[in-house]
């Protein structure tokens, strides 16, 4: 979009999200969490992998923030770069998730009937799959790794994704506004890009923040099966799951687990709903 | 008796911005069977009113003051089960769209029967009554009509079951909002005169809300005019349209285009002093050499449509067979109810729409068959504007970048867009503030002008305006008149002008063609049109047009 006539800025949608307690606290949480994932290296000074037989299930003290767990490894540590791992692996995947979703979508509710009716066919078929079985069938095939990952977690999201996108851009394809861009000569790319896109995409944003933590827990529960991050990578769930075994005698590996995904949660939450309400004008400024 | 009496009645909303006094001293009465019509534009309080009465305010709405009394009962004491118990027995109502008001998941008899539930008869002897009621809003096969979904029955006889099913329980009250504002001026009239006879028959009374004046002159024994929340003028319906006291009951009646009944190419606004307008003529449209090459050309065009199941459809045309020659900066009127085709005819003429047969070429290029890359420049010689005047604007666009869409669509280098949005904005009567606004904040005229801002930005030779002035208050339709006709004049555009409303179009074509079930029945100059019509579908259009209340003009 050229700037001579209006400046598409991006610091005042981010100030109406501020201003609502909600959504500032909502970026306080995921500011917090991705910043204590991104300099991890500075705020935790032990080695996430260094095992220490003698430091075994220590409580939290000023040494180990977080406590230690089986093998005497620093929690706070291995908290910080299962961050890491657990944010890129939710990040990277529904982004991918929602570009392939975005356009698979736009094609669906915009393109001809069959190819419409080929998609949704697609759509069912690997949504007729459960997670695990796809999960387990794509690592038997390649190999346990952050890859199949990734891949387990687009091919679960895309569908859902896409069908939104389609459902709200078959309703809008016979709307005057659409319509009148076709009248004035707009291409088909044009029509869906500049037209379409922004009035669909609202709904699916707010989906795919709450769908971050889902991400976490797919990523969580593969590495727990062995299917996904190789120990002795941390990862969120990985801790979980130690502290899972353990948690009569000490309960602060599953809390050391548990919190970030509970924080991550709420912040990504809030901050879906937030986005919702300050991406649609029309819920704004109302009477 | 009086059924209903409001006396001083102020409500007021509190909003973020503050304050807002919605309604301010009303007072009007509604004797025993008889039709009040409210008239008033869009935010002066009628809706406000209605919801007042039927105890639906909003949650930030309130009564500060006043009274509000049905049958000798004070309603605005009244607790929410109380009024739900006179809402639907005692006062009942009938809104504009009568898609919305059926549910459209349950038969037209179950609905019927649902409303009966305070009888202790039995269900035959409740569809009985219902199909009595059916028959009565002359829905045909009533018995039959009972086990039928509304999606089944046409918009008229949709909005005919709505009001049976107001007065089926016989209510004191009718509570009509701009019932027929949604239905063709043929259905107009049928459902008018139907109600007035329901009317008579149950004995009730009947508020009646429309911003339409000669509705309101045809139907009711009393009118109140409402402005900015307040009743500027009340009275005998005969009194307050053929003598009008307040300088705003003057300049309504003045403003519908419907009330000029000699050809003008000025019509007057609310801006303008009451009683000092003069109509402008006409001027007759130059002598062209009879070989002259016409801008638009359409010969036998066809357009069918293909619905209904795979290996079942079936052909339904919508236009058979028209032709016509349209030359540079002539006018043609495209008139007929819904159904009959304009639409699609337009459609067709700015390829919108696939002919199924016959040609239209615009100057000398067959825009039937030419490719999608030989389309583009025609899409800038031919300009649309569609009928929402809010829904043909992207909502998440600003008014800058929708005026800008056709520069940039066409990749058209070397403009300084800002200037040019400006230019053009003005052009229309919009300050450069507009520019920053999206479609939700405009309001229905200033989104119209919008339309026809974008519409001229590239000088295009053709526009084609589809019901450029449905939806829009009485005082806006002569302004938005005025800009087309000016502009028109100013850029010798030719412009096709589709309405169902004659009074409208009278002002602006040169010629009028009218259409009836996807054909032309009678195509002619506009005078000769409306002086001496041919055919009888077009008698039966101008008598359906109800003209504007006899305002001593």
């Amino acid at each position: 979009m050229s700037a001579t006539v209006s400046k598409p800025s991006f610091w005042r949608p981010l100030r109406r999200i501020l201003a609502e307690p909600l959504g500032a606290f909502g970026i306080a949480l995921v500011v917090v969490m991705l910043g204590s994932a991104i300099f991890a290296e500075l705020l935790a000074s032990a080695d996430p992998a260094r095992i220490s037989p003698r430091d075994r299930f220590q409580a939290p003290s000023w040494e180990h923030l977080l406590g230690t767990d089986h093998l005497g490894r620093d929690l706070f540590a291995r908290v910080l770069h299962g961050g890491q791992i657990a944010l890129s692996v939710a990040l990277g995947a529904t982004l991918a998730s929602l570009v392939i979703g975005i356009v698979l979508g736009l094609i669906a509710g915009f393109g001809p009937r069959w190819l419409d009716n080929l998609l949704i066919l697609m759509f069912d078929a690997i949504k007729s799959f459960p997670t695990v079985m796809l999960a387990l069938a794509l690592v038997t095939l390649f190999g346990p790794s952050l890859t199949a990952v990734v891949v387990v977690v687009v091919l679960v999201n895309v569908p859902g994704y896409a069908r939104i996108i389609r459902t709200q851009t078959m309703a809008l394809k016979s709307a005057e506004f659409i319509t009148a861009a076709e009248s004035m000569g707009a291409s088909t790319a044009r029509i869906l890009r500049m037209h379409i896109l922004p009035n669909v995409i609202g709904p699916l944003l707010i989906l795919a923040s709450m769908d971050i933590p889902v991400v976490i827990a797919i990523e969580a529960g593969m590495s727990f099966l062995g299917l996904g991050v190789r120990p002795p990578t941390p990862s969120w769930g990985a801790i979980l799951n130690d502290g899972f075994t353990a948690i009569r005698d000490t309960p602060w590996i599953a809390v050391a687990g548990g919190l970030p995904i509970i924080l991550t949660t709420l912040g990504f939450t809030f901050l879906g709903e937030t986005l919702r309400d300050v991406f649609d004008p029309r819920l704004k400024g109302r009477g | 008796m009086t059924v209903l009496s409001i006396k001083d009645l102020s409500v007021s909303f509190a909003t973020e911005a503050g304050t807002f006094h919605a309604l301010k001293n009303v007072s009007f009465d509604v004797p025993e069977r008889s039709i009040v019509g409210i008239v008033g534009e869009s935010g002066s309080g009628k809706s406000t009113l209605i919801n007042s009465i039927l105890g639906l305010l909003a949650d930030n709405g309130t009564i500060d003051r006043g009274s509000i009394t049905f049958e000798g009962q004070e309603l605005t004491r009244l607790d929410a089960q109380a009024m739900r118990d006179l809402r639907g027995p005692r006062i009942s109502s009938v809104f504009q769209d009568p898609m919305g008001a059926l549910n459209p998941v349950l038969s037209v008899g179950r609905q019927m029967r649902n409303i009966q539930y305070r009888d202790d008869a039995s269900a035959a002897a409740k569809d009985k009554r219902s199909a009595d009621m059916l028959d009565a809003v002359r829905i045909p096969d009533p018995a039959a009509a009972l086990s039928r979904f509304p999606h089944e029955f046409s918009g008229g006889m949709k909005q005919r079951i709505a009001i049976a099913m107001a007065l089926m329980m016989r209510p004191g009250l009718l509570i009509a909002d701009e019932p027929t504002t949604a239905l063709d001026a043929t259905l107009e009239v049928v459902t008018l005169d139907l109600l007035k006879e329901l009317q008579e028959q149950v004995g009730c009374s009947v508020l009646f809300i429309s911003h339409h004046l000669g509705v309101i002159a045809k139907l009711c024994d009393e009118v109140a005019v409402m402005y900015h929340g307040e009743v500027v003028e009340r009275g005998a319906t005969d009194q307050v349209f053929g003598a009008p006291s307040h300088g705003y009951t003057r300049r309504l009646l003045e403003c519908d285009p419907a009330n000029q009944h000699v050809r003008t190419r000025r019509l007057p606004t609310m801006h303008d002093e009451p009683g000092s307008f003069t109509p402008v003529p006409v001027p007759s449209l130059p002598e062209r050499p009879a070989d002259t090459e016409p801008l638009l050309k359409i010969r036998d065009a066809e357009v069918t449509f293909r619905t209904g199941p795979m290996f079942r459809r079936k052909s339904l045309k919508g236009v058979g067979g028209v032709s016509f020659d349209l030359h540079a900066g002539e006018t043609i009127g495209l008139v007929g109810e819904s159904g009959s085709g304009k639409t699609t005819l337009a459609r067709a003429a700015a390829r919108l729409q696939a002919l199924s047969g016959g040609q239209i070429s615009f100057e000398g290029r067959p825009v039937h068959a030419l490719s999608p890359r030989a389309l583009q420049p025609l899409r800038r010689d031919i300009a649309m504007m569609f009928q929402d005047p809010i829904g043909s604007l992207s909502p998440r666009m600003k008014v800058g970048a929708l005026v800008a869409e056709p520069f940039r669509i066409h990749r058209i280098e070397g403009v300084n867009l800002r200037k040019e949005t400006e230019r053009l904005l003005s052009q229309v009567g919009l300050g450069p503030e507009f520019a920053d606004r999206f479609p939700h904040q405009l309001s229905g005229g200033q989104a119209r002008r919008v339309g026809v801002a974008r519409a001229i930005a590239l000088g295009p030779k053709l526009i084609i305006a589809d019901e450029p002035t449905a939806g829009l208050d009485v005082s806006v339709q002569g302004e938005v008149l005025n800009l087309l006709n000016d502009l028109r004049e100013r850029l010798g555009l030719a412009m096709i002008f589709i309405t169902h409303n004659l009074h409208v179009v009278r002002h602006v074509a040169d010629r009028i063609a009218v259409m009836y079930l996807g054909k032309f029945v009678e195509m002619g100059e506009t005078d000769r049109i409306f002086a001496a019509p041919e055919h009888d579908y077009t008698k039966k259009l101008l008598s359906a047009n109800l003209a504007g209340p006899g305002v001593s003009a």
